[in-house]
């Protein structure tokens, strides 16, 4: 009975997952750069982009609600929002206009840096190795189509690592094409969350004595 | 007595048979033995090696500091501006001391904001503008110099962000007025 009731379960996990691998079959996968297939992307489709921006802005709660507010309209997201700094996912077509908006809100741009990396290596690895999953499992489901009872069982432990392992990678897939499809702006607004300067020994006694701290803490 | 005359004066930077070698062996002679032309040579050797308290414009609105080795001014919100001389030693020019005062900033973790030239009446400086956190505030440090032959003057000023930014422009303006030692 036991039994019967585990070769029921596995039955469903085997039609869900068949419909599943159907579905991505046909192209229902996401499809975040310009609804085209990693393999037909042109070879910028691949690129994805980060900015580091520090800035010094004197109304702070103001400039994070004007960043959010640009990015919103642009049908992009942010992920964190605080007086100290905001995170937002500019769509990759928007990407251009963020440094003039970046300006426009700062009182001063301390620094802005554009980092870019190509995914292509990783997502082709990501969906080679999603392929190869698929196939093993349709092997398996073909082997239980023939098997008994134990060999069922046998089977089952196969088949739970191999979806296991396929939801991982489509994870990854996705979060890849997310990043293909959005930038990621880290924008600071201010320099709190930096470390605080040290005092570093020069070879030249005068430059020893130059430091903010102390030169505050001098007495007039 | 002697000893420790000619120990000040070693110490002053000019040892005394340097500094009378110049003169007339009468005027030299006179000056060896006579215990009060001793006492006003090594005044005024002291006196040469030592740099006044700078010349310099307050910025205006600054309130000044009667202070004995470098000039001080500070607004009514905090933002202070000091200049002093230093000996120019090792002796280099304006870009040696650019360099390494960028790379020490650089390395103690400053994030410069800007950099430029200005002008004096005796020539030509250089300032640094870093940003650093106090507090719950960003602050902005300037860091100027100019180079006067065996003297440098140095330059520092700071306050919060907004409040710098308020007085930069009369911070800029006293950088031009900073002059040799004399």
């Amino acid at each position: 009975m036991k039994q019967l009731s585990r070769i029921g379960i596995l039955t469903v996990m085997v039609i869900l997952l068949g419909s599943a691998l159907l579905f991505g079959q046909e192209g229902g996968g996401d499809k975040a750069v310009g609804g085209s297939s990693g393999e037909d992307a042109g070879p910028s489709e691949y690129l994805s982009f980060s900015v580091q921006a520090q800035l010094l802005v004197i109304d702070r709660e103001a400039a994070a609600d004007a960043l959010v507010e640009w990015v919103e309209e642009q049908r992009g997201y942010f992920i964190e929002k605080s007086l100290q700094s905001v995170v937002l996912k500019v769509p990759v077509e928007d990407f251009h206009k963020l440094r003039t908006i970046v300006q426009r809100e700062a009182d001063e741009v301390v620094s802005y840096d554009v980092n870019t990396f190509d995914l292509r290596q990783e997502l082709n690895s990501v969906q080679a190795a999603l392929a190869s999953r698929e196939e093993n499992l349709r092997r398996v489901l073909v082997f239980l189509d023939n098997t008994d009872v134990v060999g069922t069982l046998a089977l089952e432990r196969e088949i739970s690592s191999l979806m296991g392992e396929i939801e991982s990678l489509k994870g990854r897939d996705r979060v890849l094409r997310n990043r293909m499809a959005y930038a990621e702006a880290y924008i600071q607004l201010s320099s709190m969350g930096t470390d605080i300067p040290s005092k570093r020994p020069s070879s030249f006694p005068w430059i020893n004595t130059i430091d903010l701290y102390s030169f505050l803490e001098e007495q007039p | 007595m002697c000893r420790s005359l000619g120990k000040a004066l070693r110490v002053a930077g000019k040892p005394v048979h340097a500094a009378v070698s110049g003169m007339t062996r009468h005027v030299r002679s006179a000056v060896l033995f006579c215990p009060v032309a001793v006492l006003l040579l090594l005044s005024i050797t002291i006196l040469s090696s030592c740099a006044t308290v700078p010349a310099v414009v307050a910025p205006e609105g600054f309130a000044v500091y009667e202070r004995q080795n470098d000039f001080l001014a500070v607004s009514p919100e905090g933002v202070r501006f000091k200049v002093r001389y230093e000996k120019n030693e090792p002796e280099q020019d304006l870009e040696f001391w650019k360099e390494a005062l960028e790379i020490h900033m650089d390395g103690s973790g400053y994030e410069k904001l800007s950099s430029d030239t200005f002008e004096t009446a005796d020539g030509e400086g250089f300032y640094f503008e870093w940003v650093a956190p106090v507090g719950q505030e960003d602050w902005i440090y300037l860091t100027a110099v100019t180079v006067h032959e065996e003297w440098i003057a140095v330059a520092e000023a700071a306050g919060s962000f907004p409040m710098y930014k308020k007085y930069r422009e009369r911070l800029m303006k006293s950088l031009e007025s900073i002059s040799r030692p004399d």
